[in-house]
C-alpha cells in the first residue's frame, strides 16, 4: 500500500505539472492561438511553404 | 531554410530529449507486461503459490515503471502543436487518425485492465485476473502499433494525397497507411526490442539476488522465464531487423549508406563488423572513409536487397548522381523540388485571381514534381545527408549489443538447464552489467531510425527546417531545460523506488 500511495502521488504531481503548468503556460497550440479558422490556417501554411527565399 | 537554425536546433533537441527519455520507460512496459502474463499463466495452470508471488513482485516493478513513465509521451503532442505546427498541419489526418485510435482504443483498453490487474487480486476470479493481465500486455503493445504506424508514414509516406488548397495531406487509403511495410517492420522490430530489454532486466535483477544468495528459487524461476522469452524474441528481433533494413534500402537508401559509412556504391557490398570512421573524410576527396574496418563480404547487399550480388548505392552515388545505375543527383532533385514549389506558388496565385486555366497548368506541373518537393527547400545538396558518425556508430552499437544479448540468453539457458547458474558468478555479473546495455541499445535504435531520417520530417517531402513553428527559440530553449529537469527527476525517482522494492524482494509485499 505504501508503494501504491507513493506512485499515485507521483502520478498526480506529474499530471499537475504537465497539464496545469507546462501545457498551460508554455505550450499553446500555435495555429489555434494565432488564427480563427482553418481557411486562415491553410493560407498561412501555404504562405510558409511557398515563400521565396 | 525559413526558420533560424537556433529555433530548428532547439526544437529538434527538445523533441529528441523527450522522445529519448520517454523511450526509457516504454520498452520495459512493453516487455514486462508479457513476462508477468506468462508467469501468471504458469501460476493459474499449476496453482503453485510461488508463481503468484513471483508474478506479483514483477507486477510491482511494472507498476513503478508504468506510473513514472505515464504521460511522458503526451509532451510530444504538446510539442507538435507549439513547436511543430507546420508539420502538424501538413500531416493532417494521416498522423491524427492513428494517434486518435491509439488514444481511444489501445490506451483505454490498457488502462481499464491495468486497474483490474493491479487491484483485482482476490477481487476477481483467477481466470479473469489472468485475462486482464494478457489484455494489458496486448493493449500496451497495440498502443505502440498506432504510434509506429504514424512514424512509419514519416519514414515512407504512402496512402495519401497532398491537397494544394488546404496544404494538408489527406488519407486516401487507410490500409495502405496501416500496412506500410516500413510501419509493419518498424512496429515488430521495436516491440520485440522491448521484449528483449524486459528479459534482460528481469534476468539481471534475478542474477543480483543469486549473487547475494537471496530468493534463490524465485530468482532461478524468473531467470528461466526471462531468458527463454529473451531468446525467442531476440531471434524474432533478428528477422524483423532484417526486414527493417530491407525496407530502409528500398525507401531510404541515404539512411542505409550513412548507417554503413558507405561513400561509394558497390556490388557485393559488405557490412562493417567493426570500423573506425575517418572524420577528416570529405565528399568527393580521395581519403579512405575508415581508419580501419573489418567487413563481412556481400552482407550489406544481402541485407538490403536479399541478393548477395546486388549493387548498394553509396552516399556519393546519391549526392552526385550515378546515371549508369539510374540514380538522380541531389542537385537534380533540388531542381525538381524548386519546380514543385514554383508551381505551387503559381497555383496559389492563379486561384486567388480566379484563373482556372493557369491554376490547372500549375497543378499539373506541381504534381509532376511533387515527389521531390522537400528538396526544393535545401540550400545545398550536402544537407540531404544525415550525420554519418551518429548513424554509423548507433547502428553498430545496436547490432553489436543485440548479438551479445542473444549469446547471453543462450549461455544463461545452457547453465540453468544444468542447474549450475548460481555458481557461475561471472555470468551473473554479466547479466547485472547488461541491464544498462539494454537501454543503450534501445536509445541507439531510436537514433538510427530518427537521426538517419534527417534532414526530413517527412521523407523527401518536408525537411525539419520547414516543419517548425514561428516561435522564439529562447522559449523552446527554456522548455528544453524544464523537461530535462522534470525527466531527470522522474528517472531518479524510478531508479530509487525500484531499488527499494528490489532490495525488499518478493517477500516485501504487494
Amino acid at each position: 500500500m505504501k508503494l501504491g500511495k507513493r506512485l499515485w502521488l507521483i502520478i498526480a504531481i506529474k499530471l499537475l505539472i504537465l497539464f496545469g503548468v507546462i501545457k498551460w503556460f508554455f505550450f499553446p497550440n500555435y495555429l489555434e492561438e494565432n488564427f480563427d479558422n482553418d481557411t486562415q490556417r491553410s493560407y498561412y501554411i501555404l504562405e510558409q511553404l511557398t515563400k521565396e527565399e | 531554410m525559413e526558420f533560424s537554425d537556433a529555433l530548428v536546433d532547439w526544437s529538434r533537441a527538445q523533441f529528441a530529449l523527450t522522445a529519448l527519455y520517454h523511450w526509457i520507460f516504454v520498452p520495459l512496459t512493453l516487455g514486462l507486461t508479457f513476462i508477468v502474463a506468462i508467469m501468471e499463466s504458469i501460476y493459474v495452470r499449476t496453482g503453485d503459490a510461488w508463481w503468484k508471488k513471483t508474478t506479483q513482485f514483477w507486477m510491482g516493478i511494472l507498476a513503478i515503471n508504468f506510473a513514472i513513465g505515464l504521460a511522458t509521451g503526451i509532451i510530444m503532442e504538446f510539442e507538435f502543436g507549439t513547436n511543430w505546427s507546420n508539420y502538424s498541419w501538413i500531416v493532417g489526418d494521416i498522423f491524427g487518425a492513428p494517434l486518435a485510435i491509439e488514444g481511444l482504443m489501445a490506451f483505454f483498453m490498457e488502462s481499464t485492465f491495468f486497474a483490474v490487474m493491479f487491484f483485482g487480486w482476490n477481487r476477481v476470479s483467477k481466470e479473469m485476473h489472468l485475462f486482464s493481465t494478457w489484455l494489458v500486455a496486448i493493449g500496451s503493445n497495440l498502443s505502440a502499433l498506432w504510434i509506429l504506424v504514424a512514424n512509419g508514414w514519416m519514414q515512407h509516406p504512402v496512402g495519401m494525397h497532398f491537397n494544394p488548397d488546404t496544404a494538408r495531406n489527406e488519407m486516401e487509403n487507410f490500409w495502405e497507411v496501416i500496412f506500410n511495410p516500413n510501419a509493419v517492420s518498424k512496429f515488430l522490430h521495436t516491440v520485440s526490442s522491448g521484449y528483449v530489454l524486459a528479459s534482460l532486466f528481469v534476468m539481471g535483477i534475478s542474477a543480483w539476488y543469486l549473487l547475494k544468495g537471496r530468493e534463490v528459487l524465485f530468482a532461478k524461476r524468473s531467470m528461466i522465464v526471462s531468458a527463454s522469452f529473451g531468446l525467442i524474441t531476440s531471434l524474432f528481433m533478428l528477422t524483423t531487423g532484417d526486414e527493417s533494413a530491407y525496407n530502409v534500402a528500398q525507401t531510404q537508401p541515404m539512411k542505409l549508406a550513412a548507417m554503413e559509412g558507405l561513400y561509394h556504391g558497390e556490388e557485393r557490398a559488405g557490412i562493417i563488423a567493426i570500423g573506425l570512421l575517418n572524420n577528416d573524410k570529405k565528399f568527393g576527396d580521395d581519403q579512405e572513409p575508415f581508419h580501419f574496418k573489418m567487413e563481412i563480404p556481400s552482407a550489406l547487399s544481402f541485407l538490403g536487397y536479399h541478393d548477395l550480388n546486388a549493387f548498394v548505392p553509396g552516399i556519393e552515388d546519391m549526392l552526385y548522381g550515378n546515371p549508369d545505375k539510374g540514380i538522380m543527383s541531389i542537385a537534380q532533385k533540388m531542381q525538381r523540388g524548386k519546380e514543385a514549389l514554383k508551381a505551387l506558388r503559381a497555383y496559389k496565385e492563379a486561384q486567388k485571381v480566379g484563373d482556372t486555366q493557369k491554376a490547372t497548368e500549375a497543378l499539373k506541373r506541381f504534381e509532376a514534381n511533387q515527389a521531390y518537393m522537400g528538396y526544393g527547400y535545401l540550400k545545398k545538396p550536402q544537407e540531404a545527408i544525415p550525420s554519418i558518425p551518429l548513424s554509423f556508430y548507433s547502428f553498430h552499437i545496436m547490432v553489436g549489443l543485440g548479438t551479445w544479448f542473444l549469446i547471453l540468453f543462450m549461455a544463461v539457458l545452457y547453465w540453468a538447464r544444468r542447474d549450475q547458474i548460481a555458481s557461475k558468478r561471472w555470468l551473473l555479473w554479466a547479466m547485472v552489467g547488461t541491464i544498462p546495455l539494454g537501454y543503450v541499445a534501445q536509445e541507439a535504435g531510436w537514433i538510427v531510425a530518427e537521426v538517419g531520417r534527417q534532414p526530413w520530417a517527412i521523407q523527401d517531402l518536408l525537411p525539419v527546417g520547414m516543419a517548425t513553428s514561428n516561435v522564439a527559440s529562447t522559449s523552446v530553449m527554456i522548455t528544453f531545460w524544464l523537461f530535462a529537469i522534470l525527466f531527470t527527476g522522474l528517472l531518479i525517482a524510478e531508479i530509487k523506488i525500484m531499488l527499494t522494492q528490489i532490495k525488499m524482494g518478493p517477500e516485501g509485499g504487494h
